[in-house]
């Protein structure tokens, strides 16, 4: 009985030509178009190619901004900055790789990526406590500016891709490149309140996100 | 034709071979073409998404690596093109208001349903409880017979893990037996 389930959706599922009109189209369609193409180099090297030029942008642009290292640099700063960059370098990786169909792209953790600036906010509340006042605005605006021409690379090679979760990605490569807006006021904001890395510092990663998301639908 | 070949046409494809493109599409066009058929259920549909599936295809054939199978590849474009399309109408029918007069009106025989009308009851029956599985195991299901892919290669297309996809075939596969009433198989027996 199970082998004639078997053989029904075999028969009933059987693969069908299209009909040939529109075969033909397609296929004209196609042939007027028939330019080779490069293969795009492998998610990795793309994440790379991606970090690389973000980081080096993003260090000009900070310093064109003014932002200079603190001096001297908090031990706890100079511990946590290799972490985002990290964390930049593989949120690129999987925004590269959830670019290419059929690629054995880990949704789950691609998910769990989205919550590294909870991560990160639970880390500064448990350091810092939620005293402290909120400071001035100026910081998220240095710090999406320092984070808007890498946004743009990731966005660039997404574009380039294929994804098939365009939001998913799309907000993924948005927050690797707010890592980089968030790294330079990491290094370079003197101010050590709870309130005011939330909302200017960090946000920067979340908007940088949102705007990475509704960018992919766009696409 | 083996999934090597397919990959050596693929390279073709890229490189601007025309000829390459017929082969694979004549190797691949009537898989997606069927997937695509039980997937939307109207046959109309399905040649426009195939039409919709070739273009996309071609648009992001860059993005295929030289090397890797072709079948994930390619389903899970025409996946993405499936559901966008199946979304955009859900948004659109949400906007608009029902006509009641309309509903008096007859439908064509071919314009819902996958349009195979079949002698075999049996069958019939079989495409009913088909429809009426969960889109996720419906998916799979179809996959599974259409494409020829492995558990794997489904994992890779549809972006679950390989045990999600064994399970929704495996309930799916019960889901159907029990609807046909054919007796559930025993642990450890291939769906």
């Amino acid at each position: 009985m199970s082998d004639e389930l078997d053989e029904s959706l075999g028969r009933m599922l059987a693969p069908a030509a299209p009909p040939p009109q529109v075969a033909a189209r397609i296929r004209a369609g196609i042939a007027q178009d028939l330019k080779p193409v490069k293969p795009l180099l492998a998610p990795a090297a793309r994440a790379l190619v991606a970090a690389s030029s973000g980081l080096v942008v993003a260090i000009a642009v900070a310093w064109a901004a003014g932002m200079r290292p603190l001096s001297p640099m908090p031990e706890a700063r100079i511990t946590t900055e290799p972490l985002l960059f990290a964390a930049a370098v593989f949120g690129l990786w999987l925004a590269m790789r959830l670019a290419v169909p059929g690629a054995p792209a880990p949704r789950r953790i691609a998910a769990l990526y989205l919550l590294v600036p909870v991560a990160f906010a639970v880390a500064v509340l448990a350091a810092l406590g939620t005293h402290g006042d909120a400071g001035p605005i100026r910081c998220l605006l240095l710090g999406l500016a320092v984070a808007a021409i890498p946004w743009a690379i990731a966005i660039v090679l997404l574009a380039r891709g294929y994804a098939t979760a365009p939001v998913l990605a799309g907000a993924i490569a948005g927050m690797s490149a707010g890592l980089f807006g968030l790294m330079a006021l990491h290094l370079t904001c003197p101010m050590e309140s709870a309130p005011h890395i939330l909302l200017f510092h960090a946000s920067v990663v979340v908007i940088a996100s949102a705007l990475g998301a509704a960018m992919a639908l766009l696409l | 034709m083996d999934a090597d070949e397919l990959s050596r046409k693929m390279t073709e494809y890229q490189a601007g071979d025309a000829a390459a493109f017929d082969v694979l599409f004549r190797e691949l066009s009537p898989r997606i073409y069927g997937y695509l058929v039980q997937s939307t259920r109207d046959r109309t549909l399905a040649d426009d998404l195939l039409q919709e599936v070739f273009l996309n295809v071609h648009r992001a054939r860059a993005t295929w690596r030289p090397g890797s199978p072709v079948l994930p590849w390619l389903f899970a474009i025409a996946r993405h093109v499936a559901a966008s399309r199946a979304r955009g109408a859900g948004r659109r029918a949400r906007r608009e208001e029902p006509r009641e007069d309309l509903e008096s009106l007859p439908v064509a025989a071919d314009a819902t349903g996958a349009g195979r009308a079949s002698d075999d009851p049996r069958l019939d029956e079989l495409e009913t409880a088909l429809s009426e599985l969960p889109e996720a195991q419906r998916q799979v299901v179809t996959m599974l017979k259409v494409s020829g892919m492995s558990l794997k290669e489904i994992a890779a297309t549809t972006g679950a893990t390989v045990g999600a996809v064994k399970l929704r075939a495996h309930r799916g596969y019960e889901a159907l037996r029990k609807r046909l009433g054919a007796p559930a198989k025993k642990k450890g027996e291939a769906a």
